[in-house]
């Protein structure tokens, strides 16, 4: 079998290959303010070079061998920040797929006089395309799954901070729904900073809990249970009447937890553990 | 902390109480990172005993994934004063008692 005329062809028309190619890049990302159009260019050129390169030491056939390694990278790293930057899968492999028109444009002004090298060349081509496509969309679709998981991730962490409200004193406002996954973090956060910081008290404020059934309370117990193993003390506030009613009517012993009623009632409780008193000035 | 050593702890404590007539015991188990369910009631079964032998007993430096952990194996030291560094633990052993003695892990 003849070698492939496809690294030739792509070194002789480069610069208009890039030139087109960019144009169809343009006209499908030009009114597009997520990218401009020098970073649109730097990328065509750069890719050119690359399967020019890669298509010439390690042949069409298969873009899975070392010598297209370089290659992938960079498609890589182009579906990472394209999935960044908020476009869709179909957005990041038309980078790629508008490349077609022009490569198979000049396959076929070169390989006009021999119909059987054309076909084939552009079969291969146009494998090769195909599967560096679908090795984009893969990449895309896999830094999409990144982003989902590190932001649920920080949803996570956000939704539990711990604050230090005076010395010795620590404060977890809960907002939202208890969940397992959530009052596991909420615990281990909470104990590690009491740690830290040596705090002797800690608030768990649960006024932005809209519910609590059984389970949740179970959470609460639990941690609880562990804050006043490890020698500190821990109070419930915030609770609203609906809940208050709910926890009785559903028979959960809170029986030995401290509770108040709002934020301010278990401040002043712990200041008053604390030893401390806060007066008006001058009085 | 294995086994065997929290059975030797049991016994060597017991026995320097008697001697020594010590009044408060403080059990440090900071460096403590891995409980299992007879770790934990050992230290709830130390500290029983010593206040059987009349010394206070206080256990401090209780780590977070320790505490965790006790509490899922359902273990809650009720008995037992917990604090969370020794110099909180000495001030209520000093509280309790003028004498106080120091036992460590």
């Amino acid at each position: 079998m003849a070698s492939s005329r496809t690294p030739a062809i792509l070194k002789k028309y480069r610069a208009d290959l890039l030139n087109e190619w960019l144009q169809h890049l343009l006209d499908a990302f030009g009114r597009d303010r997520r990218i401009s159009e020098s970073e649109l260019s730097a990328q065509a050129d750069e890719f050119l070079k690359l399967i020019e390169e890669a298509a010439s030491v390690s042949g069409l056939e298969d873009p899975d061998v070392e010598g297209w390694r370089p290659t992938r990278e960079f498609l890589d790293a182009i579906s990472r920040s394209r999935a960044e930057q908020g476009f869709s899968s179909a957005q990041t492999a038309a980078f790629i797929f508008s490349l077609k028109k022009p490569l198979f444009d000049r396959l076929r002004t070169e390989l006009a006089k021999n119909p059987e090298w054309l076909s084939e060349e552009i079969w291969k081509t146009s494998e090769l395309i195909d599967k560096l496509g679908l090795f984009t969309v893969q990449a895309f679709q896999k830094s999409q799954e990144t982003i989902v998981s590190r932001q649920s991730a920080e949803l996570l962490e956000l939704s539990t901070p711990v604050v230090k409200l005076w010395e010795g004193i620590l404060a977890l406002p809960m907002i939202g729904t208890l969940d397992s996954a959530r009052s596991q973090i909420m615990m281990e956060t909470l104990l590690q900073r009491i740690v830290d910081t040596g705090s002797e008290i800690a608030i768990i404020d649960i006024s932005g809990v809209p519910t609590v059934d059984t389970l949740t309370a179970q959470h609460l117990l639990r941690t609880v249970a562990a804050i006043r193993m490890m020698g500190a003390d821990c109070i419930i506030s915030g609770i609203r009447p609906q809940i208050a009613q709910t926890i009785v009517h559903l028979g959960v012993d809170l029986h030995g937890i401290t509770t108040r009623a709002t934020l301010a009632d278990a401040l002043a409780l712990a200041l008053k553990r604390s030893g401390l008193a806060i007066g008006k000035n001058g009085n | 902390m294995d086994d065997r050593i929290a059975l030797q702890l049991q016994e060597d404590l017991t026995a320097l109480i008697e001697k020594t007539g010590a009044r408060g015991v403080l059990i440090d188990i900071s460096s403590l990172e891995i409980v299992d369910s007879f770790i934990g009631r050992m230290i709830g079964n130390i500290s029983a005993m010593s206040q059987i032998l009349n010394a206070n007993t206080v256990i401090v430096g209780i780590q977070p994934s320790v505490a965790i952990t006790l509490v899922e194996l359902g273990i809650t030291f009720a008995d037992v004063r917990t604090a969370l560094t020794v110099e909180r633990g000495m001030e209520i052993l000093t509280g309790v008692e003028d004498s106080e003695k120091v036992g460590d892990e």
